[in-house]
């Protein structure tokens, strides 16, 4: 668990961050999220001592973080960072190894740890363990980011931006990902990113910042449903909330089970894991209001109309 | 299994080079002696063509010595004191320290020596002092540069992932600037091996002994005699450089 409590962070006389109080709890995915500039990264790196912080507390598993030794601090709170900085004279296996070795874990040990968080990340050891970084496209690299972050198996883990210099579909790839690692490791995340879609897609709860202080935090059918106000409100997309909204819903919450007669089974089809958004995209384009739904195996399982779509019980 | 065969045979090859001049130089120092009729054409008024105060052997190896010296002293302070002034701790000198290295190697080494002999003698030490000064300063230049172009996210992961100052430094900095830094290295020894043969003019003995004797006497045989032996020299050491530089790629 991480709590900030009234932290402030001052540069000279500007406050990069303004009494800001927040709790991520154990397993918990928490993204900062707001503009270029806001103090998010600032916020991430008082967390692990890269910057300390002005005043108010921070503690993690209820320690104060002044109470660590740093270097101890930081060796078991994963970090990641955009351009991944990663060690660009040590191939992929070493980069990975790095937390481990500066642990004094023993070398078979670390070889096989390596070897884990490769496999974890869809990295094949034989092909790229002794690769050099500048060997790696952009998404490979990240991974090994991302490898070399949870490589001790820290509790915590410190991400600024990690997606933010990839193409969009590499960038879609390691969202979803980094989801899978979540669902299976539930670590203490701290995300920062300014793209309000990835934030919605990944958090557990977003916190929104703007000028150093937290302007709303929430689930993010919290934030689509309720915007605290007009800066939330644009940061949402403005107009396009109702399909971000109908981007984080699954067709499968909505749709009725009931099958429609073979003969009158409608050719446009949609996954039952896919969004609402999905759907309604199809709708669009097939021009029809209803959707045949299917599971994986492409089978029907029921179906979703569009009146189906605009109103529901749930959620 | 090919590749790795020929990947050995080229870094024969590349440790032939060295190996070359390392011959050429032995078989100058053994012919020069030798060829007293070839400089005879040189200088066909002199009394005698074949420098022999000092034997040529002992001239090469009192020049790298007096170089190699000179050389020790300046990457142990080079790049010291580019280290210190890239931590927080020097920061305020840094300014100072980059501009003296800019500055000074306008500064003429003939003016070093002529200022540091009222200070210590004739001899080896003031030229060993104007050698360690005029080869500090590709030195530290390169050390700084080489620590100052490191991607800075790089150490900021290697901060964030728990190392300690002195692992940033000995893990990090130095290995990713340890090309620019040798070249600084190669840059001074390279010129102090020229420099070094101005040490004769105040009473050191190097490989300038012949040329300043040649000058004086009006006996271009001693000048040649000492500028080939000089150039060889310097060939051989820039090729032990060149292949000490390709472990870093
Ligand atoms: N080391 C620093 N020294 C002075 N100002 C800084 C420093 N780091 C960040 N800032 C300032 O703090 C503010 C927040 O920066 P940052 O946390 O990096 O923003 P973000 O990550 O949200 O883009 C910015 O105005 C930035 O200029
Ligand atoms: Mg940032």
């Amino acid at each position: 668990m991480i709590e900030l409590r009234n932290v402030t962070k001052r540069f000279g006389d500007e406050r990069a961050v303004n009494d800001f109080s927040l709790t991520v709890e154990d397993g918990e995915f928490c993204v900062l999220v707001g503009t270029s500039g806001c103090g998010k990264s600032t916020t991430l790196r008082m967390i692990n001592r890269l910057i300390e912080h002005s005043d108010g507390q921070i503690l993690i598993d209820r320690q104060q973080i002044r109470s660590f030794n740093p270097q101890a601090l930081r060796r078991r709170i994963g970090y990641a960072i955009q351009s991944t900085g990663l060690f660009p004279h040590w191939s992929v296996a070493r980069n990975i190894g790095t937390v481990p070795r500066l642990l004094k874990w023993d070398k078979p040990r670390i070889e096989a740890r390596v070897r884990e968080l490769m496999e974890l990340l869809g990295l094949d050891h034989d092909n790229f363990a002794e690769r050099m970084p500048s060997q790696l496209s952009g998404g490979q690299a990240q991974r090994v980011g991302v490898a070399r972050a949870l490589a001790a198996d820290p509790d915590t883990l410190l991400m600024d931006e990690p997606f933010g210099a990839l193409d969009p579909i590499t960038r879609v790839n390691l969202q979803e990902e980094l989801l899978r690692l979540q669902s299976r490791l539930k670590k203490t995340i701290v995300f920062v990113t300014h793209d309000m879609d990835e934030a919605l897609k990944l958090a557990d709860r977003i916190v929104v910042m703007d000028a150093g202080r937290i302007v709303q935090q929430g689930t993010p059918s919290d934030l689509l449903s309720a915007p605290a106000n007009a800066f939330v409100e644009s940061l949402l997309g403005g107009a396009d909330r109702g399909l971000k909204q109908a981007g984080l819903i699954r067709v499968s919450s909505r749709m009725r089970t009931d099958l429609p007669a073979p003969q009158a089974v409608d050719p446009a089809t949609v996954a039952a894991d896919d969004t609402l958004r999905v759907a309604l995209s199809l709708m669009l384009w097939h021009r029809c209001d209803t959707l045949t739904v299917v599971d994986r195996s492409n089978t029907p399982v029921g179906q979703l109309s569009l009146r189906d779509l605009l109103h529901s019980g749930s959620s | 299994m090919r590749l790795q065969v020929s990947r050995v045979s080229n870094s024969a090859r590349h440790a032939a080079v060295p190996l070359g001049w390392l011959l050429v130089l032995g078989l100058a120092i053994a012919w020069l002696p030798e060829a007293e009729a070839w400089f005879r054409q040189v200088a066909p008024n002199s009394r005698s063509v074949i420098y022999q105060r000092d034997g040529f052997l002992d001239l090469v190896l009192q020049h790298l010595r007096l170089v190699g010296a000179a050389s020790l002293v300046a990457v142990v302070v080079g790049v010291g004191a580019s280290i210190l002034v890239t931590r927080p701790l020097g920061q305020d000198f840094l300014p100072l320290v980059a501009q003296l290295a800019s500055m000074g190697q306008t500064f003429p080494p003939v003016a070093v020596l002529a200022l540091s002999v009222p200070m210590l003698g004739f001899g080896t030490q003031p030229t060993l002092l104007a050698l360690v000064l005029y080869g500090l300063l590709p030195i530290v230049r390169n050390t700084l540069v080489g620590l100052q172009g490191i991607d800075p996210t790089v150490l900021e992961a290697a901060r964030g992932m728990g190392m300690s100052n002195r692992q940033v430094l000995w893990q990090v900095e130095l290995p990713l600037a340890a090309r620019v830094i040798l070249a600084g290295i190669r840059t001074s020894v390279t010129i102090n091996i020229a420099t070094a043969a101005i040490g004769s003019t105040i009473g050191a003995k190097t490989l300038g002994d012949p040329i300043i004797a040649g000058i004086s006497n009006g006996n271009n045989a001693y000048i040649l005699q000492g500028a080939i032996l000089i150039a060889l020299l310097a060939l051989f050491i820039d090729s032990l450089f060149e292949r000490l530089s390709r472990l870093f790629q």
